[in-house]
Formats: C-alpha cells, structure tokens, sequence
C-alpha cells in the first residue's frame, strides 16, 4: 500500500464581479477497492457552506451556491489517500474467440450502451483512413488495448494549450496534436468502435515522489474486458492505470467529468488556475 | 314536419368522401346530434353572427391568446378562434376511448420504467435497442433512477382522428408538455354563457374540476416525508406561446406561477423566492422543455431552468412533472411499438388502433410498399417535422419513381402507412356565413398520479379551418370546439 498526500487548489478571477453563482466541482478522489481517501478537507472563499451530493455515475460532487457579490474565487482540498500497489498487467482467463464472442451478445450491448454509444466527444469520422490496430477474435482484448494505447500515444503528440475542451477528434486527427483529454478521448472511441465498452476518467497522477508544481487534472480511459473488468489506459504515457492513478471519476466523455462546472449571473472573463500537489511517503 | 327552410344548417353540404361526424351519408343528423341541429336551427344567422362576434371579444378581453412566431417581428397575439357548434361523443364511445387511452398511457408508463432500469423489452427484442439507445431524448440522467410511485408521464396528450370507416385510430402520444387543457375549459365557459339553453336539453359530462384533479395528482407524487407539499408552476416566460395556459393552470389551482430565476437550489433542495424569505418546494409542474431545466446538468447556456435541480431531483426532494426523459417514448419511431409495448407489459390487446404502418425493410412489406405507394404517406423514421414524408395520392408518376429509388436504396430507413383521412365537422366559415364541413381531430388529457388515473372527459377538438386542409394545429390557421361527452 502507498500512501498520498494531495492538494488540489483552484483560483477564479473575475473582470467584474459576479452577483450569484452555483459551482459544482467534481474533485474528490473516488473510494473503491483499490484506493481508500482519508482526511478530506475542502474549503473556499465566501462564507456559505458546501454540500455533497452524488452525480449520475454516484461519484461525489460539492455543491456551492453563492448569492453575494464576489470577484475571485478559491478552492482547496486536500486529502490522504491509501492506494494499493497493482500489477495491472493480467491475463484473461477466456480465449480471444470467447472474449469476441462475449462482446458481440446483444445482451452485452444493452447492458453497456452507455460505454459503447458514441458522444459528441468520442465520434470518430466517418471517413478515417489511419491505420490503427485491428481488433479480431484471434487476439486478446488486453493485446489489442495495449497496441492501441501505443499507437495513439505515437499518433498524437503532447501540446498544452493545443486544444480545448469542446474540441471533436476529428479535428484533434487533423493537427495530431493535444492534451491528455484528446488522448483518453480517442482511446474510448476506438475501442467503443470495436464494440469494447470504455469510459473517460479524470483524476490525479503521482508525477514523480518530488514533483510539486502546477499541473491540471490528468485524465486516461477505462475499458471493460471480459472475464477481468475495467482496465485503465493512458494513451498520453503509453502507460498501463497502475497505483499512481488516483481515480476521481468516470463518465462517457469529459461532459460528465468537468472537474469544475459554474453557472453564474456575470459579465466580462475570468482567469482559471488549478495548481495538483502529490507527494507520497 | 317542422319547417327548415330558415335553418341556418340547411344549406350545409356533406363532406361525402370523409366521415362526417353530425349526419349520415342521407344528411339525416346522427341520433346524437339531433337536438342540437335543431337547436342550431332554430337561430336566424343575424343572431348566430351577434352571438359569435361577442364570444371573440369575450375570448379577447380575458387574454385567452397565443403566440404566433415570425422572423424580425415581436410575436403576434391571436385568439384561438372557438367554433360554437360542440362535438358530440356518445358516452358508450367514450367509455371506450378512455379504456384506450388509459391502456395505452399505462403501458408507455412501464416501458420509461424499464428502459431506464432492466431493459427487459430491448433484450426480448421486443423493440430494438438501438432505437431507444440514439434517441436525444433518452437521458442518462434518468438511468437507474426511480421518479416517486414510478410515475413518468403525469399529465399526457393522446391524439386521435376518426377515419372515413368511423373507427379512432391514434395519430401521435404527446408525453413531454401537452398543451391545450386551457382552451377546453376555456371554452366550455364561453359556451354556457352564450348559449346555456343547449345544456338543457343535452346533458354533458362537467369538466370544470380538471384543475382539482391535476392538483391532487400532483399531491400525490410528493416526495417521501413531506407533509404538506408545496407546488409551483413554472413557465418559460410570458413570451412563450402557452404562457396563458401556465398562468391558468396556476391560477385555477391555486398556486405560485413561477419562473427558473425565481427558484434556487441550496443542498439539494429547492427553494423559491418571496417577500417572506425561501420557501421549500416540493412538486413542480414544469413546462420547460427537458434541455432547459438545469444549466449545470444540461444546456450551460439556459435562461430558463435552475441550477442543480436535477441533483435535487435525483436525491428525491423534489417531483418534476412529467418527469425528464419521457420525449423517448413519443418519438415517432417508437409510436409504431406502441402495440407490442401494450402486449408486452399489460397482456392485453390493445384497445385503440394505431395507423397501419409497413416496415420497408421486412421483405414482403417492402414489396407491398414499392407497389402501392400512390396509396400510401412514406416517412423517413429518423426524421421529424414533417420532412421526407411523401403523400402518394398527390405524388406525379415521376416522384413515385423518385420515392421508389430512395426507398430500395435504404429501406431502414422507411416506414408506410395509409393515406388516413380525418373526419369531418359543421363548423362555422365567417367568410361564407355558412357551417362548412372541416377536419378535425382530438386531443386527450390524462393524468396519472399515484394510484390514480384520470381522463379529462372530452378534450380539445381542433379544427382545420382552411378548406381541404388537413392540419389543424393553432400556428396553422386551426381552431376549436368544445366537446361533449353525453351523460
């Protein structure tokens, strides 16, 4: 087991000052099997007091409505996080024509339509002609998930700032370039391609025992294999989601895993940072 | 014999080729109708025009209006032109229609449960998943989330029409907002204050308690723990064109009319704002469309909704009614399931017929289709309002050939059905001064509460004024009667 130590702060300024706001942020790290969060602290600007409720999926939001003037906004949190060590390389225990066949069950479908329908976000063009893995029932799903993740971490390279979050594959293809949300987007709509259901994940990444600094929310994919379960990707390291993953959460495209989501009765721009420490003992 | 020779229905001529609801083929009135034509009869068309003109302005005065949208221009204030001659339904008819409808909402009912739990009907392939699965209108938010009692379609609008062999058929099921509830009481009032005499000889079903109905039902689906639920109407705006049906419904039920910006979320509750301070709300009847309701939830750019109701919702502090995702069920795509969706979930065989419908992609439908389109609408089952479809009886040889192409090059993506026809009406023509038969349909209003289910007796009748037209919406030159259902 390795223990973390994390902080997360996010720091709004606003030309003019907004009258009324409701935030939802969906930062805190997940509680599951593999990672358990202790000492969570959150606090921010402004006296009102947070809420936590649960988003679709049932991770944990913090709701935060503000009916006062402000013009800047800060967030903090930090938390402990317990996570067991994980060799993610596993082997299935189906043959690669079982693994197939199981994904081709309609049965399969219905069950995991929503990792498998494309979005806005994961629609891959109609007329694509780049020569990515082939997905077949002789090879393993694993097999083919780790050439994918390979191919596209080759395809596509890492420049911040290259794209937005509203930004469609299709135009990510064209300029080769992108953040790590392009990445994962990818990732999930090849495989949701190949029928292999998939979803996108946000959370935090353990960059080195030393490293402080500025840094965004890092986001990989999870694909379901039959016979194992959700396996996370990360297409942007060429990596395989080991315990240097910190889950927030998962959803079918970042849509559903905006760390931070504001409605607000304002004029002008605002300035957004969001600063990630991570340190483990 | 009485003399008819002043009767202002005399000179009326049959509509022969559609079913005309006051007479039979021989122009004998309907067993039904017969003391009504012959009150109508007994008024000299001088005292029908008096008459007319101050149930206009009376309609006027009171507000009762919609909107009618144009580009560049501010929307443009109309009455909804009102028919006095009432439609007539037997009661055994009715009795019927409402087993039907009831039926049919039921079944719709239990199939939102399923497909947003077990998915049951998908995996029986019953109707196919992918149908449900591309709809804009299924909402993951909806998704293993149980609305209070299992409601989904608290308040739904049924359409029907009577074809040229007097037997209903189901035109379409509105499951998101239907409107038009207002007009029908609306109109009733206008009625009996202008002509009360015809409610002595005919007795009619009452209508007037619809606002009690629909604010028991809504009492009915409070969340668990509240007491003394408060409800709220909310409304677009005024600028929307059933403003005045917001505000009446409110109004008759006697609660707050409000909009999105007068309501706010604080840890999952909602609250509205007033002069006494927040005041909790627990059951809302929402008339703003399922992608306005929550700007952090749905469209980021809504004016309309409240931020963080759907987080309220889900944690089962509030009831919206109709609950969000229902539009899935009232695509058109999935109208033609209707049926199997009654077998399926009831046992039962469907009491109300829907339109025939021929799936081009099933061989032997395919060929029937090919060789009768000149007999049959042809309609894109992806498209909606009204593009792609084609209408055989008005096509030239060349566009059969047209359809004929598209339809073998993807058959998928075609259905057929019938050329239906809509029964016709006497229905007063201010430019003529003469009743003239007119198409009309029907609009059914049904509640569905916990444990409770209630059909409005009658409905809104609606009326195509224009000649030959088959249309009979209020933006399209409609109009309306009131309904009666006989006691």
């Amino acid at each position: 087991m390795i223990e973390f130590d994390l902080q997360y702060i996010i720091e709004n300024k606003y030309e003019n000052p907004v009258r009324k706001a409701n935030f939802q942020l969906l930062v805190i790290p997940d509680s599951n099997k593999e990672q358990k969060v202790r000492d969570l602290k959150f606090s921010c600007s402004g006296s009102q007091e947070m809420h936590i409720s649960k988003n679709i999926f049932g991770f944990k939001t913090i709701q935060y409505y503000i009916d006062k003037p402000f013009s800047e906004f800060r967030f903090k949190l930090s938390a402990k996080i317990d996570r067991n060590e994980l060799n993610p390389f596993i082997l299935s225990p189906l043959t690669p024509f079982e693994e197939f066949q199981q994904i081709q069950l309609s049965d399969f479908y219905i069950d995991n339509y929503l990792f498998l329908s494309p979005t806005d976000l994961t629609r891959l063009p109609v007329d694509l002609d780049l020569p990515f893995p082939v997905y077949s029932d002789e090879i393993q799903i694993f097999d083919f998930l780790i050439e994918l993740n390979s191919y596209i971490f080759g395809l596509l390279t890492y420049s911040p700032e290259s794209t937005t979050i509203n930004t469609r594959i299709e135009e990510v293809l064209l300029i080769k370039r992108g953040v790590c949300q392009d990445f994962a987007h990818l990732f999930v709509s090849v495989c949701r391609k190949n029928k292999i259901p998939a979803r996108y994940v946000s959370g935090f990444l353990n960059q080195g025992a030393e490293f402080i600094g500025s840094s965004q929310l890092h986001a990989w994919a999870e694909a379901l294999i039959p016979g194992i379960g959700w396996v996370g990707f990360d297409s942007t390291n060429n990596l395989l989601a080991d315990h240097h993953y910190l889950k927030i959460a998962h959803g079918t495209d970042y849509q559903d895993c905006s760390p931070i989501i504001g409605v607000l009765e304002s004029s002008g721009t605002q300035r957004s940072i969001h600063s990630v420490t991570i340190t483990n003992q | 014999m009485k003399n008819h020779t002043n009767g202002i229905l005399d000179s009326y001529t049959l509509g022969n080729t559609h079913y005309d609801e006051v007479y039979t083929g021989s122009k004998q009135p309907r067993n039904h109708y017969t003391s009504m034509v012959e009150r109508f009869n007994q008024l000299s068309l001088k005292d029908f025009e008096r008459i007319n003109n101050e149930v206009k302005t009376a309609f006027l005065n009171q507000g009762i209006t919609f909107a009618v949208y144009a580009e560049d221009k501010k929307p443009d204030e109309r009455i909804f032109p009102f028919d006095l001659f009432p439609r007539i339904i037997p009661n055994e008819e009715w009795i019927h229609l409402e087993n039907g409808v009831i039926q049919r909402n039921r079944a719709i009912n239990l199939f939102l449960h399923d497909i947003y739990h077990q998915k049951k009907i998908l995996k029986d392939k019953v109707v196919p998943a992918d149908l449900i699965f591309s709809s804009k209108n299924y909402l993951k938010e909806m998704v293993d989330f149980t609305p209070e009692a299992g409601i989904y379609t608290h308040i739904s609008g049924t359409d029907l029409i009577k074809h040229t062999n007097g037997q209903y058929y189901i035109l379409e099921d509105n499951l998101r907002c239907p409107s038009g509830v207002s007009y029908v009481l609306s109109n009733r009032v206008a009625l009996k204050k202008s002509l009360f005499d015809l409610f002595d000889k005919l007795k009619t079903k009452a209508i007037y308690h619809y606002p009690e109905h629909l604010l028991e039902m809504l009492k009915s689906v409070k969340p668990k723990n509240v007491d003394n639920p408060t409800i709220v109407v909310v409304t677009p705006g005024m600028y929307n064109s059933a403003y005045f049906e917001h505000s009446f419904l409110a109004q008759k039920m006697g609660v707050q009319l409000v909009e999105g910006r007068d309501l706010f979320v604080e840890k999952d509750f909602v609250y509205m704002k007033t002069i006494y301070g927040p005041i909790k709300v627990d059951v809302i009847y929402r008339r703003v469309d399922d992608e306005f309701i929550d700007p952090l939830c749905f469209r980021k750019d809504s004016m309309l909704g409240v931020a963080g109701l759907m987080n309220a919702y889900r944690a089962g502090n509030v009831t919206l009614a109709n609950a969000p995702g229902t539009g899935v069920a009232d695509d058109k795509a999935v109208y033609h399931y209707v049926p199997d969706i009654i077998k399926y979930y009831l046992n039962e065989t469907p009491i109300l017929n829907n339109v025939e419908t021929f799936h081009c992609e099933k061989e032997s439908e395919g060929k029937y289709v090919l060789d009768n389109i000149d007999k049959l609408v042809v309609k894109p089952v992806d498209e909606s309002g009204g593009y792609g479809i084609t209408i055989g009886n008005r096509l030239t040889k060349a566009e059969i050939e047209e359809v004929k192409v598209r339809i073998k090059s993807n058959p998928r993506k075609y259905i057929a059905q019938p050329i239906m026809s809509l029964s016709v009406h006497a229905t007063f023509i201010e430019e003529s001064k003469e009743f003239e038969p007119r198409h009309i349909d029907l609009r059914t209003f049904c509640l569905m509460g916990k444990d409770s289910e209630y059909v409005l007796k009658g409905g809104l009748t609606r009326v195509a004024l224009k000649k030959g037209n088959l249309i009979v919406n209020s933006s399209q030159g409609g109009g309306s009667k009131d309904t009666w259902v006989l006691d």
